[in-house]
Formats: structure tokens, C-alpha cells, sequence
């Protein structure tokens, strides 16, 4: 059968049928829009929190991790700020794990109390060619009741925009002559 | 006036222009801050800039701290220069800006200006408007926050009552978090000078940068907007990460020089996906190392992307296109490291003809493509006639981009099919564009037999047309395996004995995207 690409993969739901407007709408998007973003490592890790946790108490993280290519090696990695502690689950993994397959590490760690936390993640993934690529992930642990403060740049009105404002003299080089 | 930025060994800063400029800007300052009265605009050459005039001159050298890298991470911090960006005297009591200049190459600034009584501030800012505006730069860049601020370094207020000369140099330290924005402003006019300098001009379109610590936004470029965005997540900024920067650049270039039809979406350097999507990524990374080599970095042909934490490493992983890393996987036209290799190769490897047919053929021919990709590279390199003095179909074949006839042509018609025995694969190739590969094979009445392509790279989309004895007339056909495989399969059941024939074609009904394409092609008894 001879079918146009362009239509049967948009004709599965009423949604997309011939002169819907969603579906010009998505048309529009798909080819006058495109994000291109930076060159990826063949290894994927998305960090989630499992459920708020009670401070003082447990914070279950799953820390998910798809090798895109065969390895030799693949380490899984967890770094806690100061203060936090692992209750459970492997700090520092090794090991090889099955491509294109989502592998979840869980941990618990101990919240001590209601501060922000940023916890770290990261994957290294050694290549059977000896080539070595890595990614990095993070995570804030913000407790009930506790609010991301924004760090708030000196910002000034400029001729016809905003400006934020860095110290930037140099006391040693600079002189009035 | 002390000129810091000839410290740096950068080797595009030599000791002596720098000299010579340091002395212009000195003369030029004194000179105006002679004159007096008057407050006109005026410019000085193409090197400086003086706003006003008076008996008031500030002056000094603005830089920021650059971290320097390799393939192994960071390995290092040194200042460099902040180029032709934009300086503001402002009024510290009211944020009125008085008066407005720009630093050269060298990071010097020179500015006039009358006694006032209010105190001032010196301001550099992440962008070039002064000397876009004034017609100087061809091209004007802005690195700015979320809420499209602009990033700046300022001096301590002073006073500016009586008449002399002011001396104040800035710095944008890596620690004090304007090093960054700084560095990708750098970054952005390495990319614009080497556009310049290739295309003799620049675009009007305003090149608009956004970068602010924390953004998990991602890094990428975007047609919505025609603007850049970088990570500034505490796991993987970008600030200083310049050939990152530069390979969003490269997008950019594309869209505002050249024509992109990638789809876009997220992209590893070892997969292999729509061919459209690996030309985007592919001229953007080389397009990067091509700055960095005009610009005189070292090891330009690498591809470095840091975590952008403090210190030295950091590394995530990095990549060289010359003789690809990965290389297993660096094959076809529906990779991206391949596509890097190959373009890189025409210019600075095993063909070195350098930038300018490159360039002719993405800014002059792609945009007449339909659906751009390496294959029309491929085509507008030999009909804009470099290909007879710098042909690169071995440099293409080493990737195994079979931009090539097979070995059993001529088989364009039923008349021309080759015999094929049962259960045996021939590997083809769509070459040149239009090619029907033709075969016949002999069939047993009651006999089920499979007929496939499979084994497709290079973007190829099969398609195939099974035809009886008298090879016109059509039984049945193919086009793709399933929704997510472009090969082709068909399951047919002989019902007469016979010799058949069997076409395949790349697909080229609507959504089609490419014309070429390697394949093997079986009959086998199922």
C-alpha cells in the first residue's frame, strides 16, 4: 500500500483529521519551529524525588539511567551535600547494564532538616572502544514550607533595557591620575 | 595607560599592535580631553571610539577571566581581552548614562566628557550596540538574563569634578559570576568575526545570547525566536564551555546565512537519526571547530563539554572530528560525528581546500534544497564545480556515505534486472538520484516468499514494487516495514510458476526526505 508519510502520522486521532485546526496548528510548529540542542553523550539520566519528604526524615530519590550503547563499564554515582547522609542504596555503583533499557538506583537519605539541598548525580559510561562520556544530573530537596529564594542580581534600568550590575573594578590597576 | 590585555598569549594578541594601539588610545584621549566644549559624537579610526568631549577623559582596559580547556577538561584560568563591547558612564545618583563608548580589540576604552559635579560609574556591558550602531561591527550580540537584562561589570563611584584624565579598568572574575556571560560574548564575536571575514558582512538580525545561573532551560538554539540558550544549571553550565557555544552558533549561522530543516529534538553523537537532524548537527559542531581554527586556537577539530564546576576537569565528555572518536559509530549521513568528519575533512584534513567552497555551497546552494541535508552538500559541491579539483568521495566512503553507483548497475529496468539466487543478499545503493535497482527471481507456483530490503543507512527510505513475468505488470508493493522501520517487506505467495521482477526505488511520495541511500536487498523462501 502507498500511503503519505506526512499523513499517517498525524492521522491516528480525531484530533489530526484533515482540517482540524490542531492539527494545522501542530503542522505549523513541527515545521516552522525546531529546537536544536547540544550534542548528548549516548547515556541518559533523569534524577526524580519519589514523594516530598518529612523533615527530619527520609527523602526517596530514583535516580534513572538508559545506556544508549554497549559498555564495558558504567558507574552510577551519588553525591550528597554536607549534612545529608545515605540511609539506603548504593553510594558508588559499577557495572554494565542492558542498552535502551531505563535502569532505576534507588536512595533514601536522610533529611535533617528544613534547609534546600542540592544533591548530585552522575553517570560515567566507559565504551568496549575505551572512550569514556559522562553526565551529570541534580536535584533540590526543598521541604514543605521552605521557599527557593531566587538570588537577586543588582539589576538598574538601562537606556532602553535592564542591566545587572557585577563589581567588576580593579583596585590594584586602577588609579586617579 | 597600562595595557594589561598584551599579558595575555593568545596568539591573536601580539605584543606590538597591541602597543601601538595602547599608544593611539592614549593620544586619542589626550587629544580630546584638550579640545573641549562641544559633547558631539566622534569616532577615531576603527579602533576607538569617543563620545562627547571636555575636559574629562576616563579611560582603561576591560577583561575577563577566561577558563581554559582541552579534551581532558578544564585546565586552567587566564584574562583576556572584553572586545568592542559596550561602555557607559553612568550618573551613580540617578542610573542616567552620560555618556557611551566601546572597547576595542585590545579591551581599551577612551571616553571625553565635560566636569560634572555628579558622581560616576564606569559600566561594561555584554554587548556591542555602540559599535554596531555606529556602523563599526557589522554585527551586533547581546548576552543577557532571562528577563533579557543585560550582564555588565562596573567600576566604585567617583568623582569626575575636575578636569584630568581617569583611569579604571574592569574585570569580570570567574568567581565574582561575570566571567561567564563575558566569555560566551567573546565566544559569540570569535563566531561573527570568522563569519565576516568568510562572508565580507554580517546579518542586521541581532544575535541575542541568554544565559543566567541556574537555567535548567537546556542548551539550544531555537528558529522561534532566532536566539541562543545556554544551560547555567550547577551541573552542566555552559558559560565556558566555548565550543558548545559555538556549536549553537553554528545553528544560528544556518538559519540567518543558509537554510535548516532539522527537526530538532534531543541527539547523541553516536546515534544515527534523520538525515536532516545530522547535517544540522554536524555542519554546527564543524562549524564551531572552523571558528576556533581561524581564530588560532589549538586543537580546533575537538569538541569539549564540561560539568562547569570550579576547578580543573571537569570534563563530560569530549570528541575530536578529524579522525572521528567513536568511530565505529561515526558512519553514514544520518550521523552527526560523521557529517563533522567529513566537512572537516574537505576543509582542514585530507583535502584541505579550506572554508570558502564550503561556504559558497551552504549559503548559496542549500537554500535551494528541499530538505537540506549532507546529500545535497554533496550535490551543490560538484555543481558549484569543486568536486573536479577536490573530490571528496573517498573522504565520504572512509564514513561509509555511499554517495556511489553499485556494483550491479546498469539494472534500471526490467529489461536490465539481475538474476538473483534465493535467500542471498545485494547490497545496493540509491545513486544517482531517480536509480531503480532492478532483479528477477524464479518462482514456484504455491511457494511463500519474502522480498526485503534491510541493513538501510544513510537515510535511506525504501521502496519496492513487485511486478509479474511480463515486468509491467504491478502485483503488489511496499513501502515501509512499520511506522518507526523505512525498509520495505513483502510477503507474497507465488500462483503460477515463473520468472518475477522485483523494482526498488527510494520512497519519493510526499514527506519523502531522501534521495539516496545504501541497502541490502534479499528474496528468500519464507
Amino acid at each position: 500500500m502507498i500511503m503519505d508519510k506526512t499523513r499517517y502520522k498525524t492521522q491516528n486521532s480525531g484530533l489530526f483529521h484533515e482540517n482540524s485546526p490542531m492539527r494545522l496548528l501542530i503542522l505549523v510548529f513541527v515545521f516552522l519551529i525546531s529546537l536544536s540542542s547540544k550534542p548528548l553523550p549516548p547515556v541518559d539520566i533523569i534524577m526524580e524525588l519519589e514523594r516530598q519528604p518529612e523533615v527530619p526524615g527520609l527523602a526517596i530519590i530514583n535516580v534513572k539511567v538508559t545506556p544508549l550503547i554497549e559498555q564495558s563499564d558504567l558507574n552510577v554515582q551519588i553525591e550528597l551535600p554536607e549534612g545529608l547522609k545515605l540511609f539506603r542504596g548504593v553510594e558508588r555503583w559499577n557495572g554494565i547494564l542492558e542498552v535502551n533499557k531505563m535502569h532505576t538506583f534507588q536512595y533514601q537519605v536522610y533529611i535533617p532538616d528544613k534547609k534546600i539541598y542540592e544533591i548530585k548525580a552522575s553517570v560515567t559510561l566507559r565504551l568496549l572502544t575505551g572512550e569514556t562520556v559522562k553526565r551529570e544530573e541534580g536535584l533540590e530537596i526543598i521541604p514543605e514550607g521552605v521557599k527557593r529564594e531566587l538570588k537577586k542580581l543588582p539589576e538598574k534600568k538601562g537606556k532602553d533595557r535592564g542591566v545587572i550590575e557585577f563589581k567588576g573594578g580593579d583596585e590594584r590597576k586602577t588609579n586617579k591620575k | 595607560m597600562e595595557n594589561i590585555g598584551c599579558r595575555l598569549y593568545d596568539s591573536r594578541y601580539k605584543i606590538l599592535p597591541c602597543l601601538f594601539v595602547s599608544i593611539c588610545c592614549l593620544l586619542s584621549s589626550c587629544s580630546s580631553g584638550s579640545s573641549g566644549g562641544g559633547g558631539s559624537s566622534s569616532t577615531s579610526g576603527n579602533e576607538s571610539i569617543i563620545t562627547g568631549s571636555g575636559s574629562v577623559t576616563i579611560s582603561g582596559v576591560v577583561q575577563y577571566e577566561d577558563r581554559t580547556f582541552d579534551s581532558t577538561g578544564f585546565t586552567g584560568t587566564q584574562y583576556r581581552a572584553v572586545r568592542f563591547a559596550d561602555i557607559e558612564i553612568v550618573n551613580a545618583s540617578n542610573s542616567g548614562i552620560i555618556a557611551s563608548t566601546a572597547t576595542d580589540g585590545s579591551g581599551n576604552y577612551t571616553i571625553s566628557l565635560s566636569p560634572t559635579s555628579a558622581s560616576v560609574y564606569v559600566r561594561c556591558l555584554t554587548s556591542t550596540s555602540v559599535r554596531f550602531n555606529n556602523g563599526l561591527k557589522g554585527y551586533h550580540i547581546e548576552v543577557v538574563n532571562g528577563g533579557s537584562s543585560v550582564y555588565s561589570i562596573v567600576s566604585d563611584n567617583f568623582s569626575i569634578i575636575n578636569p584630568g584624565i581617569y583611569s579604571r579598568n574592569l574585570n569580570a572574575s570567574v568567581s565574582g559570576g561575570a566571567g561567564g556571560p563575558f566569555n560566551i560574548l567573546d565566544t559569540l564575536i570569535d563566531g561573527a568575526e570568522f563569519v565576516v571575514a568568510k562572508n565580507g558582512g554580517f546579518t542586521s538580525n541581532k544575535l541575542k545570547a541568554f544565559w543566567y545561573d541556574g537555567s535548567t532551560d537546556g542548551t539550544y538554539f531555537t528558529t522561534a525566536t532566532n536566539t541562543l540558550h545556554f544551560l547555567g544549571k550547577s551541573t552542566d553550565s555552559d558559560s565556558y564551555d566555548d565550543t558548545v557555544i559555538l556549536h549553537e552558533f553554528g545553528h544560528w549561522v544556518s538559519n540567518n546565512f543558509s537554510k535548516d530543516n532539522s527537526p530538532g529534538g534531543d541527539h547523541t553523537i553516536t546515534g544515527h537519526y534523520d538525515i536532516r537532524l545530522a547535517w544540522s548537527e554536524g555542519w554546527a559542531t564543524f562549524f564551531g571547530s572552523s571558528v576556533r581554527s581561524h581564530s588560532g586556537y589549538s586543537n580546533p577539530h575537538y569538541y569539549v563539554d564540561t560539568s562547569g564546576g570550579s576547578g580543573n576537569g571537569n570534563l563530560l565528555f569530549s570528541y575530536e572530528i578529524k579522525t572521528p572518536s567513536f568511530s565505529s559509530f561515526a558512519t553514514g549521513s544520518d550521523n552527526e560525528l560523521s557529517v563533522a568528519s567529513v566537512l572537516w575533512n574537505i576543509f582542514d584534513g585530507s583535502l584541505s581546500v579550506g572554508f570558502s567552497g564550503i561556504w559558497d555551497v551552504v549559503k548559496n546552494y542549500l537554500p535551494s534544497a528541499e530538505e537540506v541535508s549532507l546529500e545535497d552538500f554533496w550535490d551543490g559541491w560538484f555543481i558549484k564545480g569543486y568536486g573536479s579539483s577536490a573530490d571528496p568521495t573517498s573522504l565520504f566512503l572512509a564514513r561509509s556515505i555511499e554517495y556511489i553507483s553499485d556494483s550491479y548497475e546498469n539494472d534500471n529496468s526490467s529489461g536490465q534486472a539481475k538474476s538473483v539466487t534465493l535467500g542471498t543478499s545485494y547490497h545496493h545503493t540509491y545513486y544517482p538520484s531517480g536509480d531503480e535497482d532492478w532483479i528477477k527471481f524464479d518462482a514456484a507456483n504455491g511457494t511463500t516468499y519474502n522480498i526485503e530490503t534491510f541493513n538501510t543507512s544513510n537515510g535511506a527510505d525504501t521502496h519496492i514494487f513487485l511486478y509479474s513475468t511480463d515486468g509491467t505488470t504491478l502485483i503488489t508493493s511496499n513501502d515501509d516495514r512499520s511506522l518507526t522501520d523505512y525498509s520495505s517487506l513483502i510477503l507474497w505467495t507465488a500462483t503460477a510458476d515463473g520468472t518475477y521482477f522485483v523494482k526498488s526505488m527510494a520512497y519519493s511520495g510526499s514527506g519523502a526526505i531522501a534521495k539516496y541511500g545504501s541497502y541490502d536487498l534479499r528474496v528468500s523462501v519464507q
